[in-house]
């Protein structure tokens, strides 16, 4: 039964850390809530591929949307991810990112469309996290730093430096911190409850603009609360999970003071599945919708955001293997 | 399976996902005949013009621009007290609410045989009246979501070039160099606007854009000293950075000519400058301030019976915008505005530094 419930609780964390890159417009350079942690028994490497896909569509003003289709963001990041557990408690994961902009606005000029886009490494994330409590229930908690590697520097065609939230990197060092609680249900010892804290202190980028000003990304604050199974379907182990997301993010700022159109509050509906495909492989893809947008001002927001990642677990241990052949 | 044929597996995969992700990008249309601009000559530092956000259109120009009256209540109630810039063309007089220029910047319209682009700048407070026929060639001006020193920069679509507003010239393109004729203009408040011209067209909302047009686009921008959004070349801070000018050009050199802080009523300000003879008129509870050619030298007085604002030595009367009105005087006997606009006193010190600030006593 522990080596189950390990198993599920790792199963769970995993749903709970997708990736959830966030385009600008509403905030902030990608991978500002791809955090997470699987505390499985010690020394278990995992790694994990994630490609994901955040579009931005509705123009929003306010919570109201507006009849705009003239515009479009995308950002496309794909991060590949490692995660050791020293011991049963410690843990540290880290995170390295590619991170694809795009901006394209239809005029209704000549149907012309004007297109632009970078590509790049992102910031990479290094996080340690610590299970406090370990029983029953799993409380974890942890930290870690955002690092500045990312360029911020991109120019277009023209020679001309791309708008801050279309850089791939943010120029700023972030302080990240995350707490992770899990309770599985006494009446089906499959199905976890799970709730994910995460706060996102951004630094600031004073080589920003030609070095001519400090530019700051908004602090990001994200909820998550869900749900999830173990299912034998077909013979085949599958992980179906729905979680729900709150995120507020403040606003940008430009030489320290407050900049318009940026930041919100957003609420999304996630659902995920999974499936054990080969011993200690997974691949899962999960779905997240919006269900109640607030931007400052006027702004694009999320339409979708999909996400496919590829994972597989690696065992150092002498202890008894506590994964699902 | 061991871990480094999984890891290979797995860079194989993500180094295909980065491939297949890769799409083929539009391409923006050439200039018409297919002249493609040069994007790398600007007569000013490229490393200064900024992207500001919105990209390319992503703030759209009205184009096709639509008018109320003053019967239109709605339109009147909701932009009675704030801001319009106006022009009188041959009699035909038209407004266009701030509130609506912030969230389009540039109208192009057709007033009798003038073709003019109204352009507004939201983060230099400049409203400024630009020809549309340039080296001989009628065209839009769009705006390219670009900045110079925190300004606009119109782009003309019969070349792809790009201009900068309050420079009133072209920056990079095919017209490179090239100066805007620049069309007289009033910033006043809808309510002035209609009392002097009470059969004025006003732009309205029928725009065939979705705005929240109730709502202004930058917070406190326009009243924070301290806000400015992008990287300016110089800092001027012999006044407040948001106090409304009314800078006037003469040649190469430029004077500004602030609202009074000390009187309610019309006044007048005559001074030479730079060779040229002016005669401004200002009026702070009406919101106006105006400056015109005096090529002869004549002496001016204010009027307290709006909406005449002026009055000459030969008894002729004059509106805000230099018309002639009442029965003294020849139909033609306007005056000329000249080559001037109201801008935030920050964008003047960093396009026009050695700007001089008027000190002449008003009466």
């Amino acid at each position: 039964m522990k080596k189950v419930r390990y198993i599920l609780f790792f199963v769970g964390l995993f749903f709970s850390l997708q990736l959830q890159a966030q385009t600008c417009c509403s905030g902030g350079v990608p991978v500002s809530s791809n955090i997470g942690f699987s505390h499985t028994q010690k020394q278990v490497l995992q790694l994990s591929l994630n490609t994901n896909f955040n579009t931005l569509k509705t123009l929003y003003s306010g919570n109201v949307a507006l009849d705009d289709d003239d515009r479009k963001r995308s950002t496309q990041s794909y991060l590949m991810r490692a995660h050791y557990t020293f011991t049963d408690r410690l843990a540290v994961e880290g995170f390295f990112p590619l991170v694809r902009q795009t901006r394209e606005i239809f005029s209704r000029v000549n149907d012309a469309s004007d297109f632009e886009s970078s590509f790049g490494v992102g910031d990479p994330i290094l996080l340690a996290s610590y299970k406090l409590v370990d029983s029953n229930i799993k409380w974890a908690v942890g930290g870690g730093l955002q690092f500045p590697l990312g360029s911020f520097t991109e120019r277009n065609s023209r020679g001309l430096f791309l708008v801050e939230d279309l850089q791939p990197g943010s120029g700023a060092l972030d302080v990240i911190l995350i707490s992770l609680l899990e309770v599985p249900l006494t009446s089906r010892p499959s199905m976890n409850v799970f709730g994910r804290t995460i706060f996102d202190l951004t630094g600031s980028n004073s080589e920003s603009r030609n070095g001519q000003q400090t530019y700051t990304f908004g602090n990001d604050y994200q909820f998550i609360v869900g749900i999830s199974d173990q299912l034998l379907l077909a013979q085949q182990i599958i992980y179906p999970s729905v979680s729900l997301r709150y995120r507020n993010t403040q606003r940008d700022k430009v030489d320290s003071i407050e900049n318009s159109g940026t930041g919100g509050n957003w609420l999304f509906a996630k659902a995920s599945l999974g499936i054990n495909f080969i011993a200690e492989t997974t691949i899962t893809i999960d779905v997240e919708l919006p269900i109640y947008t607030f931007v400052n001002e006027t702004q694009l927001s999320p339409n979708s955001i999909i996400n496919l990642s590829i994972h597989k677990a690696f065992s150092f241990s002498k202890e008894p293997d506590l994964f699902i052949n | 399976m061991r871990i480094s044929t999984f890891f290979i597996g797995l860079t194989f995969i993500f180094i295909s996902l980065i491939a297949c992700s890769d799409q083929t990008e539009p391409i923006n249309n050439p200039a018409p005949g297919g002249d493609v601009f040069d994007p790398n000559v600007w007569d000013i530092p490229r490393d200064e013009v900024f992207d500001g956000g919105p990209g390319k259109d992503g703030i759209p120009s009205i184009d096709d621009p639509s008018f109320s009256t003053k019967d239109d209540l709605d339109i009147v109630n909701k932009y009675n007290d704030l801001l319009v810039t106006g022009i009188v063309h041959n009699g035909q007089a038209r407004a266009y609410p701030h509130p609506i220029l912030d969230w389009h910047e540039i109208v192009n319209d057709d007033i009798g045989d003038l073709s003019v682009a109204i352009t507004f700048c939201p983060l230099t407070g400049t409203g400024i009246g630009w020809d549309r026929v340039v080296n001989e060639v009628k065209t839009e001006f769009g705006v390219s979501g670009l900045l110079y020193d925190t300004n606009l920069m119109p782009y003309d679509r019969a070349t792809e070039s790009t201009w900068s507003q309050q420079r009133l010239n072209c920056v990079n393109g095919r017209n490179r160099g090239r100066e805007i004729n620049v069309i007289p203009l009033m910033e006043t408040t809808l309510r002035t606007w209609l009392e002097a011209y009470p059969d004025s067209e006003i732009l309205n909302e029928d725009t065939g854009f979705n705005r929240n047009y109730g709502v202004y686009p930058y917070g406190d921008y326009r009243t924070n000293n301290d806000r400015i959004l992008f990287p300016i070349s110089n800092t001027d801070s012999r006044l407040p950075g948001k106090e409304r000018v009314l800078g006037v050009l003469v040649g190469d050199n430029v004077i500004g000519y602030r609202f009074s802080d000390q009187s309610n009523e019309t006044e007048v300000i005559q001074e030479n400058f730079s060779g040229a003879s002016i005669v401004v008129v200002r009026n702070t509870e009406k919101n106006f301030i105006a400056a015109f050619e005096n090529e002869n030298n004549l002496t001016f007085e204010a009027s307290q019976n709006f909406p005449t604002v002026l009055k000459d030595e030969n008894g002729i009367e004059y509106d805000m915008t230099g018309q002639r009105i009442g029965s003294n005087g020849n139909p033609n006997d306007n005056l000329t505005q000249m080559k001037s606009f109201i801008g935030y006193w920050f964008s003047w010190g960093t396009f026009y530094p050695e700007m001089e600030i008027s000190e002449v006593e008003s009466r």
